[in-house]
């Protein structure tokens, strides 16, 4: 009997989730992303600007007089997880289209179900190459690791005119190994040579002995791909180690965490990234002001890209005057100068974003706009 | 040598039934989702494709917690590796299938990706086993959290099976039904050991080592055979994972995933077969039914309530929900 009850009960938990929803008359858009665990501010903020822009859209009347509804799902930053999500969004909760991942490793895992029930999905920020290479449903509004790669490359170059490069890399990340990589094809190709290249891995809090060995090698300058948190670390250490060349990174440096981990040591470093706030366009600072109004904080490119993919998706649909998956692909695929927060947006033949990016340093408490390189 | 034999046949009546299977249920999905849908999906088929694929998880994690259970349960290893075996399991297999038999038809490649897969992780069982021997208690747990790690962070440094990218494009040819057979037929077996003589010897070394060996075991031969037996149904969960995912990366295998198996486990009683099978299908089930809760609260609370239900668990049944008891149907005759 009581082994009855415990079969029962398991059978009953499986179907609590076949509770279904009624059918709405409304516009279901989803979104999938890490909202909890090591990567959870990435997620938030993604979610946080798409829900912005759905506010926004709602406000002026919804999408082809419908009212647009968000479904979003956490993974955990699981890649299984980051699959059935897109799953359930796909099959149980009927949506028009998918918003992400942040993560390029969860966007692979996810967009191959996208493709499979040709369902357009945007990823808002994997800068991966290959995630767009899945299929011809698979988009993104940001720009990938070569290009990325290619702007911090010649702008130390060229403009910091420095020759002499030493790399820290987090061999765990892919989005840090690629970034890396393609910094240093173009760093060399333009005739800089890289006298060092170190790897860490995300999690480690102990960076004095890569820093150690990148001293005796004296570079001109670090370039360190990764993400907020071990940047803050290892700037530190680099300081106390008596290391006093700038600091270069990607778009992982941007967070305001970035300045409470690493304090006066990351001073003065550079990074590329999506979007300025500095910038004078009206769709930044509509977008700043808003979101500032609505959540309290200032928002972080991860916010600005969510909230790019949601508005390029929303424009798609109404060019497309349809919610048909083919029809909005095509509507995506023909997306032409659009005018995002993160910058002008064409979507080219393999379906990733052309846009400029620029280049921030660190100046006291704010990140200051040094230049825009175009692609 | 007979128990070896009927294990042998078990397997065969396995991949037999499986190629059956495979060809009856590719062809139709029955549609219970009908049933309690409002508007059907975009499949057509009868199971939604992601009640499909949550089943699919649950029995791979039912093969891994039953298969923890035997080194922690009944032989009482206390190990903490066994993302790392999935991980050999699944990184073996899809590199096996993939780079040597893309196009074989789909027996060829489930004989070659499961049998690889479990031979790889049982030889690295054997020789993790084999090394952590005079390690006891919550060394051994230390020691193959270790091991799992490097296991992980090998995969992670060779650019062939896609390092920090994960593995893409691995070919999908699991479906419920192979995967079922599988689970019931290592079901079978362990339940078949577990009531033989090794699975009394394993019991004895648990209970008192010394005599055990008192009575003639040999506590390290047994304990070798439980960490092998344990890791080949490790990596054939690994080797399913892969083909129904086609995406395998590192961030999958690590340490969590462990402590995951372990919780199934003891939210289930350690020791117990049933247990074990309940563990994981609390803890796999558990975070995506909780998904409706969003719909309600607006706010994504399940990780909050699926701790608070593992805390409530352990504060009502600190044995686990079956104790060491099983399920009639499990249950030594």
């Amino acid at each position: 009997m009581k082994s009855m009850i415990t079969v029962m009960l398991t059978f009953m938990m499986l179907l609590l989730g076949a509770c279904q929803n009624k059918g709405s008359d409304k516009i279901v858009i989803g979104n999938f992303g890490s909202m909890t665990g090591a990567e959870a501010t990435f997620g938030i903020s993604t979610k946080q600007g798409i829900e912005l822009a759905v506010e926004e859209y709602n406000k002026a009347g919804g999408l082809l007089g419908k009212q647009i509804e968000l479904k979003a799902y956490d993974n955990q930053g699981k890649p299984e997880e980051a699959r059935l999500s897109v799953e359930k969004l796909i099959n149980v909760d009927n949506v028009v289209a998918v918003i992400g991942e942040v993560a390029s490793t969860r966007s692979l895992a996810a967009a191959p179900v996208a493709q499979q029930y040709k369902v357009p999905m945007i990823s808002p920020s994997s800068t991966n190459p290959l995630v767009t290479q899945k299929g011809d449903y698979i988009f993104r509004v940001c720009f990938i690791d070569p290009f990325q790669g290619e702007v911090m490359a010649k702008f130390a170059f060229n403009s910091l005119k420095l020759k002499k490069a030493a790399i820290l890399r987090d061999s765990k990340s892919d989005y840090s190994m690629g970034l890396a990589n393609y910094f240093i094809k173009t760093f060399e190709s333009l005739g800089g040579t890289v006298v060092a290249d170190e790897k860490f891995v995300s999690g480690d809090v102990d960076f004095k002995a890569q820093l150690t060995s990148l001293k005796n090698k004296s570079p001109d300058f670090i370039f360190i791909p990764g993400y907020y948190t071990e940047v803050g670390l290892i700037a530190r250490q680099a300081r106390e180690a008596g290391i006093k060349v700038p600091m270069l990174g990607g778009d992982g440096w941007d967070s305001d965490k970035l300045l409470e981990i690493g304090g006066k040591a990351v001073e003065g470093s550079y990074f590329s990234n999506h979007y300025t706030v500095e910038d004078p366009r009206p769709e930044v600072q509509n977008f700043i002001k808003n979101y500032h109004t609505k959540f309290g904080i200032n928002p972080d490119a991860l916010a600005a890209s969510g909230y790019d993919a949601a508005r390029v998706l929303f424009e798609a649909i109404t060019r497309a005057g349809s919610i048909e998956g083919a029809k909005v692909r095509d509507a995506l695929a023909a997306t032409k100068d659009f005018n995002g927060a993160t910058g002008i947006i064409t979507i080219n033949e393999q379906r990733d974003a052309t846009k400029s990016a620029v280049v921030l340093q660190v100046v006291g408490k704010v990140f200051k706009f040094v230049e825009s390189v175009r692609p | 040598m007979g128990k070896i034999n009927k294990t042998f046949l078990l397997f065969v009546l396995f991949f037999v039934g499986a190629v059956c299977l495979n060809f009856i249920m590719g062809g139709f999905h029955l549609n219970l989702a009908a049933l309690f849908y409002e508007k059907p999906g975009r499949f057509t088929g009868l199971i939604s494709p992601y009640y499909y694929s949550v089943m699919i998880l649950l029995l791979i994690n039912v093969i891994l917690s039953v298969s923890l259970m035997l080194l922690n349960g009944l032989t009482g290893l206390f190990t903490m590796g066994h993302a790392g075996f999935m991980a050999i399991g699944a990184y073996c297999s899809a590199s096996v299938v993939t780079f040597l038999f893309p196009d074989a038809p789909f027996v060829v490649q489930l004989i070659a990706g499961s049998l690889s897969a479990g031979i790889a992780a049982g030889v690295v069982g054997f020789l993790i086993g084999t090394s952590c021997l005079r390690l006891a208690g919550d060394y051994l747990g230390m020691v193959t959290l270790g091991f799992g790690e490097i296991i992980r962070i090998v995969f992670l440094n060779i650019d062939a099976v896609g390092g920090a990218r994960g593995m893409t494009d691995i070919p999908v040819y699991m479906n419920l039904g192979s995967v079922f057979l599988m689970t019931i037929i290592i079901i079978i077996v362990i339940k078949r050991i577990s009531n033989g003589r090794l699975g009394r010897a394993m019991l004895a070394i648990k209970e008192n080592e010394m005599a055990a060996n008192m009575m003639g075991i040999n506590p390290l031969n047994i304990k070798v055979k439980a960490f092998v037996i344990s890791s080949f149904m490790a990596g054939i969960a690994g080797s399913f994972f892969a083909h129904s995912e086609g995406y395998i990366s590192t961030q999958t295998f690590t340490f969590a995933k462990s402590f995951e198996v372990i919780a199934m486990n003891v939210v289930g009683g350690l020791g117990s077969l049933s247990g074990a099978i309940m563990g994981a299908g609390i803890l796999t089930v558990l975070p995506e039914a909780l998904r409706k809760v969003q719909d309600v609260t607006g706010l994504d609370i399940r990780m909050v309530i699926y701790a608070l239900t593992m805390i409530l668990i352990m504060i009502l049944r600190p044995q686990g929900l079956m104790g060491n008891k099983e399920w009639k149907w499990l249950s030594s005759k």
